[in-house]
This record gives structure tokens, sequence and C-alpha cells, in this order.
């Protein structure tokens, strides 16, 4: 089994690839010709996603109780 | 017209509006995130369905007839949709048990009272992470046994020696009121999610959760914990907030595409 930190974590990535593939479907200014370009876009979705966890964590640290 | 429609259409069921208007890769897409995201929220936020009000209790008359069959014990299906009070699993009428067990299920975490009004004994039990509860058998005296169950107001602590206060939702002496911000989610959860998670997904959740109730006992994905631990609980919540948001998403766009498409075609 797993540690509480390790199963938080992958359901935060999780929620990132979801949102990303979300995001790239409703973009109406990329463009998605194919899959190559619908990945691209989602591989820069996904890692702004995860910035802004990282970044949240990163504050929430800081200012956090 | 085709827009509203498949704005309609989402809102039945995600992705619907997109097959309808031609996006068959989309609607595919869609479907499955968002079913996705729905059933992991639903697994691990088992408190989903309950409310803060209307857990009501019960009572009936259990003769003690030594000619009649003994008690049934089977646990059975429970959806906590639509058994959110106290859901008894079985209550004979007549019984030739010499006592009963009560189990069944409620709110996760509750504590309830059964009492039978002719010997005035009364038992009190916790339900656990999932709602599920077991009373110690009661016992029964010949004839009539009238038996009541209810949210317990005190319970009996054994360390402590003496009857405590224990939160629950409905008496007006519980240590458990709802403020104005509580008051808010409720609204919420009663009226806004069973819109943004689509009418299906929301009443047909119920019957998912009731059939993946036991997993964590099969496959804990955390080791040494018995029960789902309550970070994991909010992580279930926000993945169906998370629901709800593509939801929107989804009959934003749905909207949009087919506005698109018709305009390029000169039809608005």
């Amino acid at each position: 089994m797993f540690t509480l930190k390790v199963v938080l974590s992958s359901f935060l990535i999780l929620s990132c690839l979801l949102f990303s593939i979300v995001y790239c479907l409703i973009d109406n200014h990329s463009r998605i010709h194919s899959y190559r370009d619908f990945f691209q876009n989602m591989k820069l979705y996904l890692s702004g996603f995860i910035g802004c966890a990282l970044l949240l964590n990163v504050l929430q640290g800081i200012f956090g109780q | 017209m085709k827009a509203y429609l498949s704005v309609v259409a989402n809102l039945l069921f995600p992705g619907l509006g997109h097959y309808y208007i031609g996006e068959r890769g989309k609607a595919v897409c869609f479907a499955l995130v968002v079913l996705l995201t729905y059933l992991i929220g639903l697994s691990l936020d088992l408190q989903h369905y309950y409310w803060y009000e209307g857990v009501r209790g019960g009572n009936q008359i259990v003769n003690l007839d030594r000619n009649a069959p003994a008690q049934n014990t089977r646990t059975r299906f429970v959806n906590p949709q639509f058994d959110d009070g106290i859901f008894i699993f079985s209550l004979p009428e007549k019984t030739s048990s010499e006592s009963i067990v009560l189990h069944g299920h409620t709110h996760p975490g509750l504590t309830l009272e059964a009492i039978n009004e002719k010997t005035l004994d009364k038992i009190q039990v916790q339900a656990d992470y999932k709602g599920f509860f077991k009373f110690e058998p009661l016992g029964l005296h010949l004839g009539d046994n009238l038996i009541t169950w209810q949210v317990a107001d005190q319970f009996y602590a054994e360390p402590a020696g003496r009857q405590i206060d224990v939160p629950h939702f409905n008496s007006a002496n519980a240590r458990y009121k709802p403020g104005t911000l509580e008051k808010i989610w409720h609204f919420i959860y009663k009226v806004i999610f069973p819109i943004l998670t689509t009418p299906l997904l929301h009443f047909g959740g119920g019957y998912f959760q009731g059939l993946v109730i036991n997993w964590w006992d099969t496959f804990p994905l955390v080791a040494n914990e018995p029960g789902i631990p309550a970070p994991l609980r909010d992580v279930g919540f926000y993945f169906v907030i998370l629901t709800c948001m593509f939801n929107l998403l989804i009959l934003f766009d749905g909207f949009d595409t087919s506005f698109n498409k018709q305009n390029r075609e000169g039809k608005f």
C-alpha cells in the first residue's frame, strides 16, 4: 500500500490531467488537426496546472498554518 | 435553435449535445472524463448523499412466538441516495429468537439507540464510516414487544462512566446546529449539484455508491487505515465539484461550437 501523501499527490496529478484534457477539447483558438496537436496542447496545459498546484503548495507552506 | 438544443442535451448527459451537433470524438471524450471524475468523487466521498436533516427513527411491534421462524440477519443492498434515514435490513413481526439484532444503514458516524419499550432495555451503537451499524442483541419477552430506534441524544461513554451529549442533526438540544454557511452548502448540495452534475448522474450515483461502498475493505490505498481517511474524503468532494465545473464548460462549449458552425454557414 501507499502513504497518504503519495495517494493525495496522485489524485492531484489525475485532476490536472483531466482538466487539461477538457481544456484542450474546448480550446477553439489553438490548432487541433491531429492527435499530435492535441497532445502538444495538452502537454502545455498539464505543465501549467501542475505548476499552479506546486505554486499553491509553496504559498500555503509560506503563508498557511 | 441547434445551439440551445445542444445545451439541453448536454444537461441530460455530458457529451450528448456534442454528439447531436456532430462532434462525436469530443462527445466520447467528455462523457468518459466526466464519468470518471464523478465516479472517483463518489467512491471517495461516501457522505455525498446525506443531508443535515431528516434522519428519522421508527418503531415496530415484534412478537416473540415460539412457532415463528428465527430472525433473518442477511445484509441488504443500500442506495445512499434514497435510503438516507435509518434503514433497518430486517425486522420480523414474529420471531422465535429470544433476542433480535437490529442492523442496517444510516448516516456515516451517526450514533443510534434501540429501545425495547416493554422491558425498557436501551442499547446504543455508532455507525461506521460507510454508515453501517449493528446493535448488540436486544432481548425480547413473550408476546408483543414495541421496538423503537432513533438517533441518540446521549451516548453512554464507558471510559467516562456517564452519558455524554452527541451531536446529531435533528433535535433542538443537540450540540450541532447548522449556521448560515452550512445552510447555503445544504442548498448547493440539494439544488445546484443535481443540476450541475446532470440529473442522470446525480440520481444514478447513489446506486453506484451502493455497488462500491466496500471497496476500501478489499483495496485500501493507504496502509494501516481501517476507513477512508478524512483528507481523501475531501478529495472526493473536490472531484464532485470538478464534475460540476466540467459540465459547465461542456455546456458552454456545445453552445459555442454549434453557434460558430451555424455562423459560418450564415444561419445566424
